[in-house]
Parts: C-alpha cells; structure tokens; sequence
C-alpha cells in the first residue's frame, strides 16, 4: 500500500513538471500551429539562469521570477525576429526551431560546461512533511502546487478574461480572429512568450528536482509533445490530464517495468492516436 | 516537368550524376583511407536521405520518423552480426525487412493525422525509438549500445587498401538503391505520390485510394531507412541511441531540404554536403553544433527550396 | 396492359442529411436523375448545393440517408472507390496539380482507374496508352497547344476546360459539374457551354451554376436548393415562372 501511494504521489510530483512544459508546448502548437523544438530549450535556459541567479542572490523565488520573464523575452524576440519570417510554412518554421535549439544547447554548453547543477532552493525544500508514516518531500508538495496554481491562472485566463478569449478564438479559427480586428502577430508573439515562460518556470523547478545539465533539453521533448498529443493540440486541461496520467504512467512503469518503461509513455498516445487522433480534450 | 528548360536541367543533372558514380567508382583506390570513409558514410546517408525525399518532397508526407526504421535496421544488423555471426545477406536482409515492418505499424497510426500533427507523431515515434534504444538494455545494450560489429567479409579482400571492400559493397547498394529510387519516382506510382502531394481530394476524386498511397511510401521508405541502417552498423562498427536521436533524426530531414526536396538527387547531394561539412568542421572548432545551428536557420530562412532549389529559377 | 419496366434511376439521394456543428447544412433531400438526363441544380449561396455535391461524390460522408449510383449504394462507399463505380466531379474552385503540366495533369487522370497506378518500376512515360488518351482529351477540350504547359501557368479558362476533362478522362456514367463556367469570360462561358452539350448523350448530368443562361441551354430540368432543403424542382420554365423562386433569390422584388 506504501508503495503504491507513494509512486502515486511521485508520479503526480512529476505530472506537475510535464505539464508546465506540455502545457506552454500545447499552446504554442494549439495558437501557432508550430512544431517548436526549441521548447525544450526554453526549458534548459530557465534551468541554468535559475541555478545562476539564485547563486548571485540566494532568492529562490527571485531567480524563479527572473529567470522566466527573461526566457520568456528572449522566446518573444526569437518569435518576432525569426519566426515570424517562416509563418505558414511546417516544415521550415520546424528547421528554424531546431536550428534555434540546437544553438541554445551549444551556447549553455559554452557557458555553463558539461557537468550537472542542482538548484538548492530554500531550506525547506529539503524538509519532508510525514503523514501516517509516509514522507513526503516540499519539494515535490512545492512542485504540484506551482503547477496547480498556475494551471488555474491559466484557466481562469482563458475563460475569463479578453486575452484569453481571443487565445481560444485563435486556435480554433486564425483568420476568422484576424479578420475580427485581433492583433493576431502580437498575440502569437504573446503565446510563444507565454510558452517560453512556462517551459522555463518548468525548468528552474527541474532544476531543484533532478538538476540541470547539457541534453536535459532534448531527453524532456519527447515527454512535452506525448502530453500534447494526448491531451490534444492547444487545450490546456487536456495537458493537465495527459501530464497526470503520463506522470503516473511513466513512474510506474519504471518502477515496475524498468526496461520497457518507454512503453508505458508511447502506449498511451497509441491508444490515443488509434482511437481519438485529435487527443483527450482536441477539435478535430 | 516537361518544359524544354527543365529538360535542358535534367540532362545536366544526368550527366553530372553519371561522372559523379563513375568518379566514385574509379577513385577510392588512389585516395587516402580517410576519404575513402568519410565517402562511405556519405553513400548511406545518401540512400536514406533519398528514400526519405521519397516522402518529404514527393509525397508531401513531413516524416521525421525516418530515424526510427533507420536505427531499427541498425539495431537488427548489430545484433545478428555480434551475436548470431549472421552473414552479410542476412543481416541486410532482416534489417530491410524488420524496418519495414516497423514503418508498417507506425504507419497505421500516424497517418490518422495530417499536416503538423503527422509531423509531431512521427517525431514523438523517433523520440519513443530513442527511449526505448536507451532503457531496453537487454536487448539494445542500453548508452553503451553495441559494440565490436565486425565488417562483413565479402571476398573482396583483394582489393588492397583500408576499407575499401566495405566501400565498394556500399557503392553497389548504393547505387542499386539509386536505380530502384529513380524507377519508382518515374514509375505510375511514383506520380501518384505527386499527385497526392499537389491535390489529396483531386487525386481521390480520380479514383486513387490516397490512404493507400501514402501507407506503401511510408513503408518502402522504411525499408530504404533499414537498409542505411544496417549499413551503418557494419560501417561504424557500433550501434548506440544516439542514432535515433532528435539531433540525428532532424539530420535526415535537413539533408533532404538542403538538398533540395522533389528532387531525388538533391537529397543525395544533401547527405553528402552534410556529412562532408560535419567532418571539415569538427576539424577546426568544437563548436560544430554551432555550424549546424546556422545551416538549420540559414536553410529555414533562406533556401527553403534546398541547393537544387536555388538553381532552379521559378518560372512565369 | 403489361406495366413497362422501371427504369433505374442513374442517382438517387434519398432523405440525405448533413450536418456539422449542430447546423444541417443539407436536410433530407431527395433527388432523382434519370440516365441521360441534364439536371441543374440552383440556389442562393449557402443553400447547400456543393455540400450536397460533396455527399454525393463521398468526400464527405452523409449524417443520414441514402445514395444510391444505377441502384446500388454506396452510401457507405468510401469517395476513391464512386469513381470505380462511375461518379466523376469538378470542382467549383479549380483543383489540378499546379506543379505538374497539363499532359501530367491528364496522364494521371487517366491513370486512376487503371491497376497500373500500383505499378513501380516501370517509367510512365512507357504507358502509351494513357498517353493517347490524354491526348485525345486535350484535343478534346482545345488545348493541344498547351500540352507542356505548366498547369499554374495557364488563363482561369483554360484552367477550367482542364477541370472537365481531368472528370472525363474517369470515364463516368454521373458527371457532377460545379460551377463549371464560374470566373469565365463570356465567350468563355459560351464554349463551355457548348463543350457541355456536346457531351455524350449516354452520361447523367449535374449541374451547379449561377449563371441561368448556362443552365437553361443545357439542362432539362431544374432542381432548387435552399437552405439545405429541396425547395422545387420542374422543367426550367416552371422554376423559372415559380413565384416562391424568384422570392428567394431576389428577396420578393
């Protein structure tokens, strides 16, 4: 029973990451119609600038800020300079994205070097909180509530307010939203931000969980478009639900079934692929 | 494109690939061991990128799978090599057939979607490849891979000099390769993969079965992808994750593109400019991945239409 | 007196309904042509008539009722397979290959019914056979002296008459033409329309078109679309005296 409770815990801990970096991803895709693999960079980004600025101010939370309004900047020059130049085209705005995170990559590899940092965070993230025998790591209890509360941000965002009801008029139908007057290139250029911004939020709490090294960018894409997939092209909750049950899908499957755990995070977008393509919570 | 230009273009192209193989023929004994490998490797990413042209420029099919059958083959040849003392036929043959069979399944999934959502599926395929390369460690070897692939004997021992039996039976694949490509591009088939690419309703409203189409070129391209693959393993004499990973699978299609997609022979030349560039590089910096990030972004922003494109003035 | 023997109906919808986002854009329409016959069918815009096209040609499936082709249905027939059985169509807004040329265009046309479509290691310039008939279709339609031409090159007319014989070339038996003189030249319009009537007597035709000159030379009898309902049907006289038609095109001037 321990056991069980535990893995399930450790694995809605870990949901929590996957949806702050599935959930920028989701929206990204869902508002620009993007394969953005520069995603996970974003990520990478927020992770070294958050170890570095708490280093300089030993402020968790300062870093925590800073370091993602600065990706997030940074993800909105990279959408007004250069992708703005491919819209329209997959396959290019593709080429773009990789090229953009292949020479992220190299310049944290320039800046930062080769070996593994771990955010330390404040003191308390090293506490454990003790139910019934079971313990239960603030880390990973800070974890699930960031990403609960910025999931209801979010949410209240996009179904309550003007910006966000224009986020929702942009994925469903781009032209029609552009001919009602929106500013559809500053609001992709906002979502792309808002991407950026989540992804290195994610990665700053990464960074504190697992640490942060050189190819961390790469090993989290595949786990951020299988929580798009799943959870369906620019719907936020279908990222909150798919990061749920592939958090607990990957965490027991490596706990049970170590070997083929890839499975247990490629057998549910199967099953989703085979049998409702446009995901839990997609418009066709 | 039958216009008196285009054909005055494809006469050169003809000519120019003719001298091309006999240059690659008729060379390598002269030249030094370390040409003679990097043009190896050249020749077996050209038939990948050239089976999977198949799919980005001729079908319009934006597969960034290919990786996958890729590095299935590659698996295959290892593991039969290292541990059944599989022969050389064998092997190439399980490769083909495995990766093809790979391609066959992933290909009832994927093509449930379109447009970017076919491009995410088949890239999240390749990632899954990665994922599972690199936790099934009793199969695959884990990161370490597999290692100690010997390099095929195929009693051409006679011909003095490193390498050179592999290299010439990579030649003859290769070229074997070229010449079934160049026949199925020109075949009905091959159009029908035009046409599809042009206009999916027109071509169903004509009678085609586009599901159909697309499911064969996804899986004769496959096959083309095992085949490289087991190429690969004999080549660099071990396999590991690496290449089936986002790096590697994103390769296959910026060869294709910088070549030139639609084209068949720009994606050879593609893989080779590539490839030749990687290994020119990493001579004088560190910072190859640097390089490569300025191709993606020059080849997105620029020559969309890849080397072949530019030469290709569009006309009114 | 012996009854004569029924005659098949060449098409037949039957209660076909559409509907999409909540809204019926086709609602239970019956229709029923006859083999040979010319049909037009007319309506304000968004009255459904290229849905229904749609329906019928199976690029989009029916929500409910029945379609049947010489009387069999293929209701649940998937679209490549209609034209196997017969159904060909043009398309409102022209749809060719743009990259390819308009021997290309024709030659790949031609090849879609044919098993040599699976065909891979043999050129396709060695099918003469296709090759004659898609010369034989651009003499047809006049445009042997484009026949290199690439198709995104050519005039919107010329365009059009590509459009018709792309259909022709699937040899149907129930040729749905939509909005065939649309963008046209007046002079234009009159040689397609000639085109049109100069088709084999043997093929069942349905027209869409705005333009009533064109669909009173051709067809003989007039079937209304009007939100997504069969609004009247009769010979092109009676439409073209019907109060309640004229109400819905020009507003009850």
């Amino acid at each position: 029973m321990q056991f069980w409770i535990t893995q399930a815990f450790n694995g809605i801990s870990y949901a929590a990451l996957l949806f702050l970096v599935g959930g920028g991803l989701t929206l990204i895709f869902g508002v620009m119609k993007i394969v953005n693999i520069a995603h996970g960079s974003f990520y990478l980004l927020g992770g070294y600038l958050g170890v570095a600025l708490f280093a300089r101010t030993g402020s968790f939370y300062l870093a925590l800020a800073a370091a993602a309004v600065a990706v997030a900047l940074a993800g909105m020059l990279v959408e007004r300079v250069f992708l703005r130049a491919v819209e329209g085209d997959d396959l290019r705005q593709m080429l773009l994205t990789m090229g953009i995170a292949l020479f992220v990559q190299d310049l944290c590899l320039l800046v930062w070097g080769g070996d593994p940092f771990n955010l330390r965070g404040p003191v308390y993230f090293g506490w454990s909180v003790k139910v019934g025998g079971l313990s239960f790591p603030v880390l990973r209890l800070f974890m699930i509530g960031a990403a609960a509360l910025l999931f209801v941000v979010l949410w209240w965002f996009q179904e309550r307010t003007r910006a966000g009801a224009m986020v929702r008029a942009a994925v469903d139908n781009a032209e029609m939203t552009e001919a009602l007057g929106v500013n559809v290139p500053l609001l992709r250029m906002g979502v792309f931000g808002l991407g950026a911004l989540l992804a290195a939020f994610g990665g700053v709490v990464g960074s504190a969980f697992m640490g942060i090294y050189p190819g961390v960018d790469f090993e989290i894409l595949p786990y951020a478009f299988v929580v798009v997939i799943v959870g369906g092209m620019g719907s936020l909750t279908g990222a909150l639900v798919a990061a749920v049950l592939l958090g607990l899908a990957d965490n027991f499957g490596k706990a049970l079934f170590p070997e083929i755990s890839y499975f247990t995070l490629f057998a549910p977008m199967g099953i989703v692929l085979a049998l409702r393509p446009s995901g839990l919570f997609g418009r066709s | 494109m039958t216009a008196p230009a285009g054909r005055r273009v494809r006469a050169v192209l003809v000519l120019a690939g003719g001298v091309a193989l006999v240059l690659l023929a008729v060379l390598p004994p002269s030249l030094p061991t370390y040409v003679v490998i990097v043009l190896t490797e050249c020749l077996i990413y050209a038939v990948a990128a050239g089976s999977l042209d198949l799919l980005i420029g001729y079908t319009g099919l934006a597969s960034l799978g290919h990786a996958a059958f890729f590095t299935v083959g590659a698996y295959t040849t290892a593991l039969l090599a290292t541990r059944s003392g599989a022969s050389f036929g064998t092997a190439l043959g399980a490769s083909v057939l495995l990766a093809a069979a790979a391609s066959a399944a992933v290909g009832l999934l994927a093509l449930r979607a379109s447009g970017i959502y076919f491009m995410m599926i088949t890239l999240s395929v390749a990632m899954c490849a990665w994922g599972l390369a690199y936790r099934w460690v009793s199969l695959t070897g884990g990161d370490t891979g597999i290692v100690g692939i010997p390099r095929p004997r195929l009693g051409l021992g006679w011909l003095a000099g490193e390498g050179l039996e592999f290299y010439y039976a990579t030649l003859a694949l290769f070229a074997g390769c070229l010449v079934l490509l160049l026949l199925l591009v020109a075949s009905p088939f091959g159009r029908t993969l035009v046409g599809i690419r042009d206009s999916e309703s027109r071509m169903r409203v004509l009678g085609f079965n586009v599901w159909l189409h697309k499911y064969l070129a996804l899986v004769i391209a496959g096959a083309f992808a095992g085949l490289a693959g087991s190429l690969y393993a004999y080549y660099n004499g071990f396999v590991g994750p690496n290449a089936v990973d986002l790096a590697h699978s994103m390769q296959f299609v910026l060869m294709v593109i910088v070549g030139g997609p639609g084209t068949l022979v720009g994606p050879l030349l593609g893989a080779f400019m590539i490839t030749v560039l990687e290994k020119a590089v990493s001579v004088f910096t560190e910072r190859w991945v640097m390089v490569l990030a300025a191709v993606y972004v020059v080849t997105a922003l620029w020559a969309p239409r890849g080397l072949l494109g530019l030469l290709r003035p569009v006309r009114r | 007196m012996p009854a004569e023997p029924a005659v098949t109906p060449a098409l037949e919808c039957e209660e076909v309904t559409r509907r999409f986002w909540g809204v019926e854009a086709v609602r239970g329409v019956n229709l029923s042509v006859m083999p040979g016959e010319r049909r037009g069918i007319i309506g304000p815009n968004g009255a459904g008539k290229t849905t229904l096209f749609r329906l019928i040609s199976g690029e989009m499936p029916v929500t409910s009722g029945r379609i049947r082709l010489h009387g069999r249905d293929i209701t649940r027939v998937p679209c490549h397979r209609r034209t196997h059985l017969g159904l060909g169509r043009t398309f409102q807004i022209t749809n060719l290959f743009p990259s390819l040329s308009v021997t290309d265009n024709l030659v790949l046309a031609a090849l879609g019914l044919e098993p040599a479509r699976f065909s891979m290691l043999r050129p396709l310039w060695t099918y003469r056979r296709l090759h004659n008939r898609a010369e034989e279709a651009l003499e047809t339609v006049g445009l042997a002296d484009r026949r290199d031409a690439l198709v995104r090159n050519l005039s919107h007319g010329e365009q059009r008459q590509v459009e018709i014989a792309l259909a022709l070339l699937g040899r149907p038996r129930v040729l749905l033409l939509d909005e065939p003189t649309a963008g046209l030249s007046p002079a234009e319009s009159a040689r397609m329309t000639r085109a049109i009537q100069g088709l084999d007597g043997d093929i069942t035709i349905l027209l869409i078109e705005h333009d009533m000159d064109v669909v009173f030379d051709v067809v003989s009898r007039i079937t209304v679309l009007h939100q997504g309902r069969l609004f009247a049907d009769g010979t092109p006289e009676e439409v073209r005296k019907d109060p309640r038609v004229q109400e819905i095109y020009f507003g009850g001037q």
